[in-house]
């Protein structure tokens, strides 16, 4: 009995002592940790990242638990390019806490460095709708649509890409990978159709849009008319038909624009757009009536089209029914203030009607945007220049 | 879509003849590009062509008969069709009717334009002289540029004439490149070169000259624009002819340097004051400047100047009464197309198309850009040529003579265009509107509407040219309206008005005495069968052209004016009642009326 009770005795007193010194220990390893996290915040404020990585990693020796560390360990060690080590730390701090969504999105474009795209791909698409600083949307963003357009999933590029494009309207660096999404996008669907259709009427159409983007007219309206000879029904032909034939320096094949318009509209009576240049057709004629029936038929498509009302309001001061005009152009000014011909027909007649004031408002517009435009022009003036002739 | 990638679409809208592809279905940046590309493309072609179209009017009378050769109109200037530097391409194309001798005859005085090569080895005489010297019915012309003594080389442009010095001579003041001359007429055809004397020499690129008097002293002065700065001791290099395409075959004004315009001050002392910054007309931004023409477009009594820009804004500068002006090109709306288009403007006129009491303006421009027919509203300026039937036939050619004159009487002014391509050597050029372009005349119907009727009239008859400058004049004193027009690289051709009517007429030359002497700036207002026009006396106009000074109306089947009334520059009226139609009269300021000699009774057997 004795032996038991000393047994006893002596186990209760050394997990006592154990317990005592385990307490003691903790209370020690806080106040460690709490030291080393006060060198921490010193050195990095020193900017001695480097200082401060060792120092985070006894942290989360002592304190496996840590997130703070983990994370930061982890964000420092991606700063230092060490993405292979960055990654467990920002593992670890996620796993405890999955909502850091910065560090998730690091992790995922340390994924990528370090050759695990998917991964990459999936972490950043986790993080990205998360991230509310505009400079480090941009980046990750610009890392996702790379990882996307790697995978060809690029409709999930192009849904990244208007994100950016919303917070950050304008970016030249945006409107590239816009530009460079839509560009393969295309020619994605291009190698499809090869493969898919080479011989059929949507193909033609394809080879038809390239020629006209070239400004080949002659060869685009001959892979528009093999499309209709295949398809007399293949959505658009008429139309892409007849803008070529508009577009021709040709007198003889001008004249026949009209007429593929009107087959455009035979073959389906809402196409707005085709309406619209039956208008112009008219107008061009002198047939100001007629015009202003076919705008009417455009716009009952499209009440909103600015085009078609500015084109509407010109037909109605043609007829001398400007009183008619003014609304229109008001409303297609609302709908697009950028439409700078609208702007100026309603500068004449509010000046007409004796409104100065209206007046020099619009022509305040239309100066600010027709100048918007024509520096456009000037730059792609030089683009063309640049690129020679195509 | 962005709105950069919007404003990029307006161009379709603008421009009838801009094109772009739409691409419905594909991602909207190709799109984008297509539209702009397109547009782009656009602008180096020639895109839709309307072509010069030649309507007929069934109702049409009016005839001409090309008389040139026979007329003795035979010197040929020392120039050329292929043009390829701006100072050849835009160079010469003033012309004009005067009588530098009194003697009730016009005579013809048109500009010269050079070479580069003849230029750099001192020029040529700056203006050519035909004085009128047939008899018996007989139409004929003289060449008397020598013996008139306008021996002053250079390369010309425009011609303005006016009488300076108030000595009832007409002067000539030659607008050109590197220098301008003012001749001082002597009398009996003979001239002085009195530039310097004058301080009216300037310099550079000039253009468009008319005389005014702005500020009502009585003495008329004179507006200058200027062009482009160029150097043709120094020229650009251009690319080799056999390679060159459109784009390159000419230089082109686009990006070069405009130059300042010059308003001078007449002091009556036979010298000039340059007033230009404070009139505030100079054109501090050297806009590229072209034809001018004074019009009291607002009927406060001042003259109103309009200038032509080309790819630019045209100015018309509204007289403030004060010595200045403000421009009210934007605000009225002649600055620009009927969409807002900056156009390559050439050269405008002054006149009441619809008789409601206010002038018009009518303006020709580059290719591919039709005329506007802006309708004084007396607020705005609005472009009605579209449905005035004016801009589908005007739309392809290159347009630079322009004038109203009612050439059939009915009392409805005519438009007459003269058009031209810059230089035979884009005649080479797929898809370039030929050198050598159609006359056209648009027979104006009732105030309305216009119909091209050139050919109709044998107006393209003979062999087409490439024209530029028109001035309209009575030159055989037979009450119908005449021209002449400038031909590159070829003596002028004069059409005779041979229409056959029953429509009457008149003719009024003007004589001031407290107003400039000849009478420019003097408004008449002429009523008859309850129908009433108006006129102003000018000193240039058009593309760098001179009219015959005396006015002339088509009264239709009205014999008898009911009314004439003179506003005159001084600020002295005149009223005349019951004034017989089918003559030509004098009108002194202050004095009165008296018939010079009655026209033919018409006829239209």
């Amino acid at each position: 009995m004795n032996s038991l009770f000393l047994k006893t005795l002596c186990s209760a007193t050394l997990s006592l002592v154990t317990l005592t010194v385990i307490a003691q220990s903790s209370q020690n390893q806080a106040q460690q940790v709490e030291s080393l996290e006060q060198q921490v915040r010193q050195d990095l404020e020193e900017q001695k990242p480097q200082l401060a990585i060792p120092l985070l990693r006894q942290i989360v020796a002592l304190d496996p638990t840590n997130v703070n560390a983990h994370g930061n360990l982890g964000v420092l060690l991606y700063f230092q390019g060490q993405f292979s080590d960055a990654i467990p730390e920002m593992s670890a701090a996620l796993q405890m806490q999955p909502d850091l969504w910065k560090i998730k999105a690091l992790r995922g474009i340390a994924q990528k460095r370090t050759g695990d795209p998917s991964a990459a791909e999936s972490d950043l698409e986790d993080a990205f709708p998360h991230l509310d600083d505009r400079k480090f949307e941009k980046e990750a963003g610009l890392e996702l649509i790379e990882l996307d357009v790697s995978f060809e999933e690029f409709a999930k590029a192009l849904t990244v890409t208007e994100k950016l494009e919303e917070s950050s309207p304008g970016d030249p660096q945006i409107l590239l990978v816009s530009y460079e999404i839509s560009a393969q996008m295309m020619d994605q669907s291009v190698v499809n159709m090869v493969l898919a259709a080479p011989e059929s009427a949507e193909m033609h159409m394809i080879m038809g849009n390239q020629l006209a983007r070239q400004g080949d007219h002659t060869n685009a309206i001959a892979q528009y008319r093999e499309a209709i000879r295949l398809n007399p029904a293949v959505p658009g032909a008429h139309f892409e038909l007849a803008e070529q034939l508009r577009a021709s320096a040709d007198p003889a094949l001008n004249a026949q624009a009209e007429s593929e318009f009107r087959a455009a509209v035979n073959a389906n009576q809402y196409d707005e757009k085709s309406w619209r240049r039956l208008g112009e057709s008219a107008a061009e004629k002198g047939d100001f009536k007629g015009a202003q029936e076919d705008y009417k038929k455009a716009l009952a498509l499209e009440p909103r089209d600015s085009d078609a009302q500015t084109d509407l309001a010109i037909a109605l001061i043609s007829l001398d029914q400007a009183s008619a005009a003014i609304p229109l152009l008001e409303s297609a000014v609302k709908d697009d203030p950028t439409n700078f011909v609208a702007h100026y027909r309603l500068s004449v007649l509010y000046r007409r009607a004796g409104r100065a004031a209206d007046a020099q408002h619009e022509m305040d517009a239309f100066t600010h945007y027709k100048g918007l435009k024509d520096k456009m022009g000037q730059v792609f003036q030089q683009l063309r220049a640049q690129a020679g002739p195509m | 879509m962005s709105f950069e990638a919007k404003i990029c679409m307006r161009s379709a809208v603008m421009h009838k003849t801009i094109k772009h592809s739409r691409c419905a279905r594909f991602p909207r940046c190709c799109c984008i590009l297509a539209s702009v590309c397109t547009w782009i493309f656009a602008q180096s072609s020639t895109g839709q062509t309307a072509g010069v179209g030649h309507n007929a009017n069934a109702d049409s009378t009016i005839r001409f008969r090309d008389i040139s050769r026979q007329a003795g109109l035979i010197t040929r200037p020392n120039s050329s069709t292929e043009r390829r530097y701006i100072a050849e391409t835009m160079g010469g194309g003033g012309i004009a009717l005067l009588d530098c001798d009194n003697d009730g005859m016009l005579d013809i005085a048109v500009v010269n334009d050079s070479t580069i090569n003849r230029y750099l080895t001192g020029g040529d005489p700056m203006v050519t002289l035909y004085h009128q010297d047939g008899s018996g019915g007989n139409t004929h012309f003289t060449d008397i540029t020598n013996a008139a003594g306008l021996t002053t080389r250079g390369w010309g442009m425009a011609i303005a004439v006016g009488d300076y010095d108030n000595d009832g001579l007409p002067d000539l003041y030659v607008t050109g490149y590197g220098h301008n001359v003012l001749y001082h007429n002597l009398g009996g055809c003979r001239f002085e070169d009195v530039t310097d004397r004058a301080g009216v020499k300037l310099g550079g690129f000039s253009t468009g000259a008319a005389w005014a008097d702005y500020d009502r002293d009585g003495y008329v002065d004179l507006f200058v624009a200027r062009y482009v700065e160029t150097d043709v001791h120094h020229l650009p290099a251009l690319a080799p002819l056999a390679a060159a395409t459109s784009q390159d075959m000419l230089q082109v004004p686009d990006k070069m340097e405009g130059e300042t315009d010059f308003l001078l001050r007449n002091r009556g002392n036979g010298t000039f004051e340059d007033v230009s910054v404070k009139a505030g007309v100079s054109n501090p931004a050297k806009l590229h400047g072209m034809g001018v023409v004074w019009g009291d477009y607002d009927n406060d009594g001042w003259p109103d100047l309009f200038v032509a820009n080309d790819g630019g804004a045209n100015y018309l500068f509204h007289n403030l009464g004060n010595g200045a002006f403000e421009d009210v090109g934007v605000s009225t709306g002649a600055a620009f197309g009927p969409n807002g288009e900056v156009f390559g403007n050439m050269a405008g006129d002054f006149g009441d198309y619809d008789r409601d009491g206010s002038l018009d303006l009518v303006t020709t421009r580059y290719s591919q850009q039709p005329a506007s027919l802006y309708h004084n509203d007396k607020v705005v300026f609005t472009d009605v040529a579209a449905w005035a039937g004016l801009a589908r036939d005007t739309q392809a050619p290159v347009k630079w003579g322009v004038g109203f004159a009612d050439f059939d009487n009915d009392g409805w002014p005519d438009i007459l265009i003269a058009n031209g391509n810059f230089s035979s050597l884009e005649d080479s050029l797929e898809n370039e509107v030929k050198f050598r372009e159609p006359l056209q005349l648009f027979q104006n119907i009732g105030g309305h509407s216009f119909v091209e009727v050139a050919n109709q009239a044998a107006l393209n008859a003979g062999t087409l040219q490439s024209r530029r400058g028109i001035a309209f004049g009575d030159i055989n004193n037979d009450g119908n309206l005449d021209f002449v027009v400038f031909n590159v690289d070829g003596p002028p051709s004069l059409f005779l008005n041979e229409t056959q009517n029953a429509n009457h007429r008149a003719l009024f030359r003007l004589v001031g005495s407290k107003s400039n002497r000849m009478a420019i700036g003097a408004r008449v207002t002429i009523s008859a069968g309850g129908i009433t026009q108006i006129d102003e006396v000018r000193g240039g106009g058009g593309y760098n052209s001179s009219n015959d000074t005396r006015l002339h109306f088509g009264l239709g089947k009205e014999a008898v004016i009911s009314t004439i009334a003179v506003r005159w520059p001084s600020g002295t009226r005149q009223d005349f009642q019951n004034v017989a139609a089918d003559a030509l009269y004098e009108i002194d300021e202050g004095r009165g009326i008296r018939k010079l000699k009655d026209f033919q009774a018409p006829s239209d057997k």
